[in-house]
């Protein structure tokens, strides 16, 4: 039995459906990540489990208790929002106390309960400062400490690093985590940024249109995605058209030269499928003994610091490969002919 | 901005620059010297002054007469109910535009309504509650008519107290409606649902939040009305023809015939009124940037 | 949810009642001038009124006035404030806020006293100095919005850039101001200029106590002598302050298109 249980729930707004049968089961303690472009339905699944929308079908609950019509206020669940959540009229204190306070403890019960969430979240002595006396990165700690320090069932976190600076939002989403850890809280997590959700989750659910597309550990979802959209959706990827050539023996052309796949292609020889490529699995030359090579012209080079990424044509499709940027290597003369050559095990092979 | 301006121009072109600035503004300091801070200051030194020219109090101290404390009171007592009346409308109205689920051509209508009806005071604003509510207005007609009740048999008089603060509030409200809204605004959908994860009940979000948050702009803005009110004379001289003696019609009076046989005494009103309406705009301002500073 | 849906319904309905039935009120009771049936009676004699179209136009005239004193004042002021003397900027502000501190029969009492037929500037004395004294006294009312609406417009364009760009074409300062400043705060300056006209024309405390035969004081007098013209003056005052702000909208939305535009 998982401990929260999303059943078949949808979501329509009139005609216009934003959630489609969704179904997710997250046991206790892990990290779920909702990983989509914006209006995927991502934000409204998450808005179901807070309750703040009710589904159209489905259910949900949490450990084993169903949850789909009750009120916000009694799910007892902790939410930490995009930006600008912080109660403005009251010191960070207060606003960590405030969920204890409407729960009626004791004032020494919150005192002590607020000075462990601010410790929590290393920010110790802001305590009576104001939120507008704070940065966007305490302010969002801030904001963890509140949800959390009503002892929440499932933690709820809507893109909160969004708003802020790209360094803050690298510490923080490593903070977040190994608090997560520290309490073993059921965490769903809401983010259109792959990055965010690949280096924070245990499992990451893609969606898109109202759908999952894919549900997996990031290492799955990056390294063979299922569909086109999740392959284009995470990390830079190349999609070419390919052709089969024998299915069982897993041999296709790729702009007529012929490679191996690891697993087979579905499909009847001489139909085109569509693979895909990452930028970091294709080297120059080096050919190993099992690799696949193709010959092709380099056509353009872009210096993005630690690596260089290169394009090159093979036939009329274009491949994308990253390269170190190393002292010793010269990156190739653009217009020269080389050999790239990849693993079968890379070459993803793409449902739809 | 100053540095690299130094480093285009020479010097000498940098005084010629700030020469025309200064040049460019006097107009209108010379403008509001002569027709808005010399005239009322010269006006409130007589105040302190007596026929001579010598320092006094003692038309302050001659405030003291019953008939003016009674048109103080008076006044106070229309401008603080009118204001009170018309923040507390002027709120739920606003709150109701915003937040309140109705269809959402109500908010505009509402907005330029007020901007029209907060403009339209003074003497025609009269003549409409004159048509209205008067003897042989058409509520009173009305009313007569269908519910065989006499209003002014019932003790109403537009004339009155309860008849000129009726009147106030036709711009009292939409004067609130226009300076709360931009707060009602600032509230965020998030601190709600915050709330309602952290357990709270509808009035335990609006004790705890919303009426804190908002205290500030609802104090602030019924000074403001109350200022407003205080200082209104056309609509109150059209209404009554000088009848109700509160304090701007009393000093009207004054201005026109000298009613208190006392030039000095006049001064010493006009003191009164910009003593009052002058504190409620400063609290108001204070009042205004507490709430501001929340809300950035 | 239903509850404050109803509530808000509920305040809603109210408030259009309160605001509506004082229009509607004055509306029917202006058309009873002829006792059997309605008619614009009322609005034809307000019209054709010599006194009503004298006092009409004299305020058109002291409005128009007004506002040109009123932008020759205001704009240069926040143009130069903006680009060269932030450092003025809250005094400035200040300035143009006490017209909503100092109650307009403050105003005017000073200038009765400073101004007056023994003073150093007689300005009361004649007709044409009371005029001039009445102008400006409107231009102070009206400041407050004014300057808002220029200050707005200034800051939603690049004052300084746009100096500095025509600077460099060799433009000298009156060119900078007439030909590239304000035709792009046209919009701003029109909203200003729909304010005050609304603040101007019925305008009551001022021109009475000045004694001067305009709209306010004129219908005021009707007031007290006749029963339904009174009403049609309202109606007709409540359409022009409608149409003032009608046409405020039209000028904001322009400019919101127009910095819409550039965003």
């Amino acid at each position: 039995m998982s401990f929260l249980e999303i059943k078949d729930i949808s979501k329509n707004y009139g005609a216009n459906a934003v959630v489609r049968n969704v179904d997710l089961n997250i046991d206790k303690g892990e990290f779920i990540s909702l990983l989509g472009p914006s209006g995927c339905g991502k934000t409204t699944v998450l808005r179901m489990i807070a309750g703040f929308e009710t589904p159209t079908q489905g259910t949900i609950n949490i450990d084993n208790e169903d949850i789909t019509t009750i009120n916000t206020a009694r799910r007892n669940i902790g939410m930490v929002f995009q930006a600008y959540a912080l109660f403005p009229n009251m010191t960070v204190a207060n606003n960590i106390a405030f969920g204890l306070k409407i729960a009626g403890r004791s004032s020494a019960e919150i005192k002590m309960r607020v000075a462990e969430m601010l410790d929590l979240v290393k920010l110790p002595a802001l305590g009576d400062r104001y939120p507008y006396q704070l940065s966007g990165g305490q302010q969002q700690r801030i904001a963890l400490a509140r949800a959390l320090a009503i002892s929440p069932r499932v933690l709820l976190l809507d893109e909160p690093l969004s708003a802020l600076d790209a360094k803050i939002r690298v510490s923080l989403r490593e903070e977040i985590r190994s608090v997560q850890r520290k309490l073993g809280i059921t965490t769903v997590f809401v983010t259109h940024d792959q990055e965010e959700a690949l280096s924070m989750s245990d499992r990451v659910v893609v969606m898109s249109e109202g759908r999952i597309e894919q549900l997996g550990t990031p290492l799955e979802i990056y390294n063979q995605p299922r569909t086109r959209f999740v392959a284009s959706f995470v990390g830079t990827l190349t999609i070419l058209s390919a052709k089969i050539i024998d299915s069982a023996a897993r041999r296709l052309t790729i702009c007529d030269q012929p490679v191996k796949s690891k697993l087979s292609p579905e499909g009847k020889t001489g139909q085109e499928i569509s693979v895909a490529l990452r930028p970091e699995a294709i080297r120059i030359g080096k050919p190993g003994a099992n690799s696949n090579n193709l010959n092709a012209n380099v056509i353009d080079i872009n210096f993005l610091g630690s690596i260089m990424r290169v394009k090159v044509r093979c036939g009329t499709q274009d491949i994308l490969l990253d390269m170190f940027n190393q002292s010793k290597g010269k990156p190739p003369a653009i217009g020269s002919a080389v050999t790239v050559s990849f693993e079968p095990d890379d070459l993803v092979i793409l449902n739809a | 901005m100053v540095t690299t301006r130094k480093s285009h121009f020479a010097k000498g072109r940098l005084v010629d620059r700030n020469l025309a600035a200064w040049l460019g503004v006097a107009p209108f300091f010379i403008f509001a010297a002569m027709f808005l801070i010399l005239p009322t200051c010269l006006l409130l030194a007589g105040a302190f002054q007596d026929d001579h020219g010598q320092l006094t109090l003692q038309n302050i101290a001659n405030l003291a007469r019953p008939d003016i404390i009674k048109s103080f009171a008076l006044s106070l007592k229309i401008s603080a109910t009118s204001a009170l009346v018309g923040a507390l409308f002027g709120f739920v109205l606003a709150y109701a535009a915003v937040n309140g689920g109705v269809p959402s051509w109500i908010r505009p209508t509402l907005m330029t309504f007020s901007g029209v009806a907060s403009n339209f005071a003074g003497v025609p604003l009269a003549f409409a509650f004159i048509a209205t509510l008067g003897r042989t207005g058409l509520v009173t007609a009305a009313l007569n008519k269908i519910f065989d009740f006499n209003i002014y048999n019932a003790g109403f008089n537009l004339l009155d107290f309860w008849g000129l603060t009726l009147t106030y509030l036709y711009f009292q409200i939409p004067l609130m409606v226009l300076i709360l809204t931009p707060a009602i605004d600032g509230l965020k959908k998030e601190w709600r649902e915050a709330s309602l994860t952290l357990g709270s009940s509808a009035i335990q979000h609006w004790r705890y939040v919303i009426l804190p948050i908002l205290w500030p702009s609802i104090a602030g803005s019924f000074l403001l009305l109350f200022a407003n009110a205080f200082g209104a004379v056309a609509t109150a001289y059209a209404l009554t023809n000088s009848s109700l003696n509160i304090v701007p019609i009393l000093l009207f009076s004054q201005i026109r015939g000298d009613v208190l046989h006392d030039p000095n005494l006049g001064y010493a009103l006009a003191f009164g009124m910009v003593a009052i309406t002058g504190i409620s705009n400063l609290l108001y301002i204070v009042l205004r940037s507490r709430s501001e500073r929340w809300i950035k | 949810m239903k509850n404050s849906n109803l509530g808000a319904w509920l305040a809603v309905i109210l408030g259009a009642l309160y605001f509506l039935m004082p229009l509607v009120a004055t509306f029917e009771f202006s058309l009873r001038l002829k006792r059997d049936e309605y008619s614009f009676e009322a609005y034809r004699i307000v019209l054709s009124d010599p006194v009503f179209q004298s006092a009409f136009t004299y305020s058109l005239v002291l409005a128009i006035v007004t506002i040109v004193i009123g932008i020759l004042i205001v704009v240069p002021t926040a143009y130069w404030v903006q680009l060269r003397l932030p450092k003025l900027r809250p005094v400035v502000e200040f300035i143009t806020l006490l017209p909503l501190v100092i109650p307009a029969i403050i105003i005017v009492f000073g200038y009765i006293r400073m101004y007056n037929t023994s003073s150093f500037l007689p300005l009361t004395q004649t007709v044409l100095g009371t005029d001039i004294l009445l102008s400006f006294g409107y231009v102070a009312l009206s400041l407050p919005y004014m300057y808002r609406a220029v200050e707005t417009g200034m800051r939603s364009i690049d004052v300084g850039t746009l100096t500095e760009a025509a600077e460099s074409l060799g433009a000298k300062w009156p060119t900078i101001l007439l030909s590239v400043i304000l035709p792009n705060i046209r919009s701003a300056i029109l909203s200003g200029a729909f304010l005050t006209f609304a603040t101007v024309i019925g305008e009551f405390t001022f021109a009475s106590l000045l004694n001067r035969p305009t709209f306010g004081p004129y219908l005021q007098l009707i007031g007290a002598k006749r029963a339904y013209e009174p009403a049609a003056l309202a109606i007709i005052a409540f359409v022009i302050t409608w149409a003032c702000m009608g046409l405020l909208q039209v000028a904001g939305g322009a400019a919101r298109h127009a910095n819409g535009a550039k965003k």
